[in-house]
């Protein structure tokens, strides 16, 4: 008989053939993790070497941010995912935008009682540089709405709504349920304000 | 409007551009005029115009001629303005736009924003005054009409060259940015590849690959930027980064949330952890990853998520006190209760009441 593929021994065969390609897989993937640790020493290089150039203009520049911003996004690059990320730390990208989340909540905050928690984004520019005085950096609407985008991961509710030209910022849930109410009751309660 | 003058729009010997700005918009009081859509500049001597469309309707104001400058706040629908209140103008005056106005100010539309800007600059030329140490020649303020001048002395030509270089050089540094950050995206781009094809292969082999290289693996994606895609259920997403921040979170929660009744919403949280920090501040998913692993690390707050979405830390210990605290009333004033009874009264599953 020479019919392959068949029998016993063939499937025992295949067993450890199996085992011997996934022993390997292992060992590849260590090998790439080698290779990727070393890469990525080189990219931090790269980097570093970039933003020596070139922080100035993301600092100053808005439009280049907005490019820079962009370009990251085509290639599935998050530059503000965290503080630790190489982007924040080299080229101070993370600082501008986290601050930034920083003084909208806080405008937020403050005219709550007054606009309802909605507000324009065009009231919210206004305001935001107000609060960061005279000799802060330049600071767009884009950059606005990319701190904002981030901030929704807080679970903070706060929405941007398209409306005519611009949007509108929404900085509390939409719906109140039981839940919040027991949060805000506990708040009465105990005397913080939100 | 009749204070203006028509200019040639160039800058003469000893006066500097301070600061421009597009999309500008001229009213003559209150009124809407032709003068829609132009570039506004500030020089040390003068406030000038130049259309957009029509780059010779070109018109000036020297700033000698403002009494006053305000802001207006942009609204629904209405961009910020800058009011400029004028004397009234000289009887020997060179030919403008408008031969008179009832309005002794104008108002300056910012369509395009940068108006805040604008204003700082022209208040601070106001209160500096160059135009009065710097005199410039009064006949080189001469133009008939939107037609361009005649050729001027050497000086002028000069000044323009140097602004025309400094505009290439800027425009220069901008484009080499691009091109090194475009090669810098290119080399990011292959991390993006090589780390898909290891988290594929880490997806194929749960189990074999170890503990240590996935948590290595994961504070290389968090370097880079790049979203993960392998989660494991020990701790989420969270790297060493995050386990190491957790712990601090611990630390310094403490007392702000005993002082807030036990709770806070992590926006608060957010804003408080990064105005102590001031530098090195933390991404919002920072915060929410360091969360996630409190109660995973038996520290003494814990993450919690409402239905609506509302994410709060809670101290573990005044939450159990107060819920015993209040458990406990419920039963003596009914005097007894069955978990199941206990469970509809406060409205929580009976599993919880249970524990109770």
């Amino acid at each position: 008989m020479h019919r392959r593929g068949v029998g016993a021994g063939a499937i025992a065969k295949k067993k450890l053939a199996e085992a011997k390609y996934k022993e390997r897989g292992t060992v590849l993937a260590e090998d790439q993790l080698a290779q990727m640790s070393k890469q990525l020493d080189m990219f931090k290089s790269n980097l570093e070497e970039f933003a020596s150039k070139h922080k100035q203009e993301i600092r100053k520049n808005p439009e280049f941010r907005v490019q820079f911003q962009d370009m990251c996004a085509t290639i599935g690059v998050d530059p503000l995912a965290s503080g630790k990320g190489f982007w924040s730390e080299m080229l101070g990208v993370g600082d501008f935008y986290y601050e930034l989340g920083v003084q909208i909540i806080e405008v937020c905050l403050a005219l709550k009682h007054r606009n309802g928690g909605l507000i324009t984004l065009e009231e919210l520019h206004q305001q935001v540089l107000k609060g960061r005085g005279k000799f802060a950096q330049d600071v767009s609407q884009d950059d606005l709405i990319r701190a904002i985008k981030k901030l929704k991961a807080l679970g903070t509710g706060f929405g941007i709504i398209p409306v005519g030209g611009t949007y509108l910022i929404q900085s509390v849930p939409a719906e109140l349920n039981m839940d919040h109410t027991v949060v805000l009751q506990l708040a009465e309660k105990n005397g913080y304000v939100t | 409007m009749d204070r203006f003058l028509w200019t040639s729009g160039l800058l003469e010997i000893n006066e500097t551009l301070v600061i421009q700005q597009r999309g500008v918009r001229i009213y003559d009081g209150e009124e809407k005029i032709k003068f829609d859509a132009g570039t506004l500049l500030l020089s040390t001597h003068r406030l000038i115009w130049r259309d957009q469309k029509n780059h010779e309707c070109c018109m000036a104001i020297p700033l000698s001629q403002i009494v006053f400058i305000e802001e207006q706040a942009a609204g629904i629908g209405k961009s910020a303005k800058i009011v400029v209140h004028l004397h009234p103008a000289p009887p020997n005056k060179e030919p403008g736009p408008f031969q008179s106005s009832k309005n002794s100010y104008i108002k300056l539309s910012f369509k395009e924003h940068g108006q805040i800007e604008f204003y700082r600059r022209l208040s601070e030329e106001m209160t500096q005054r160059r135009w009065e140490n710097m005199p410039v020649s009064q006949s080189l303020q001469t133009n008939r009409g939107p037609q361009p001048g005649r050729i001027r002395a050497v000086g002028i030509v000069g000044i323009e060259r140097k602004l025309e270089e400094k505009r290439k050089e800027t425009d220069k540094n901008i484009s080499e940015a691009f091109e090194d950050l475009s090669k810098l995206m290119v080399k990011a781009k292959e991390m993006v590849e090589l780390s898909k094809s290891i988290a594929n292969k880490i997806k194929d082999k749960q189990g074999d690959i170890t503990e240590d290289e996935t948590i290595r693996f994961k504070s290389y994606l968090l370097s880079m930027g790049i979203a993960n895609p392998v989660t494991r259920e020990t701790y989420g997403s969270g790297t060493q980064y995050h386990m190491q921040l957790a712990k601090q979170l611990a630390g310094m929660l403490q007392a702000p949330l005993e002082e807030r009744g036990g709770i806070m919403s992590l926006t608060e949280v957010y804003c408080l952890v990064n105005r102590a920090r001031g530098m090195e501040l933390l991404s919002p998913e920072d915060l929410v990853n360091a969360c996630k692993m409190l109660e995973a690390l038996k520290l003494p707050l814990r993450l919690r998520v409402f239905d609506s979405g509302v994410m709060v830390i809670e101290l573990q210990s005044h939450k159990e006190e107060e819920m015993v605290a209040s458990a406990l009333e419920t039963v003596s004033e009914k005097g007894s209760l069955t978990s199941e009874e206990f469970a509809k009264l406060v409205g929580m599953s009976v599993l919880l009441a249970k524990e109770r």
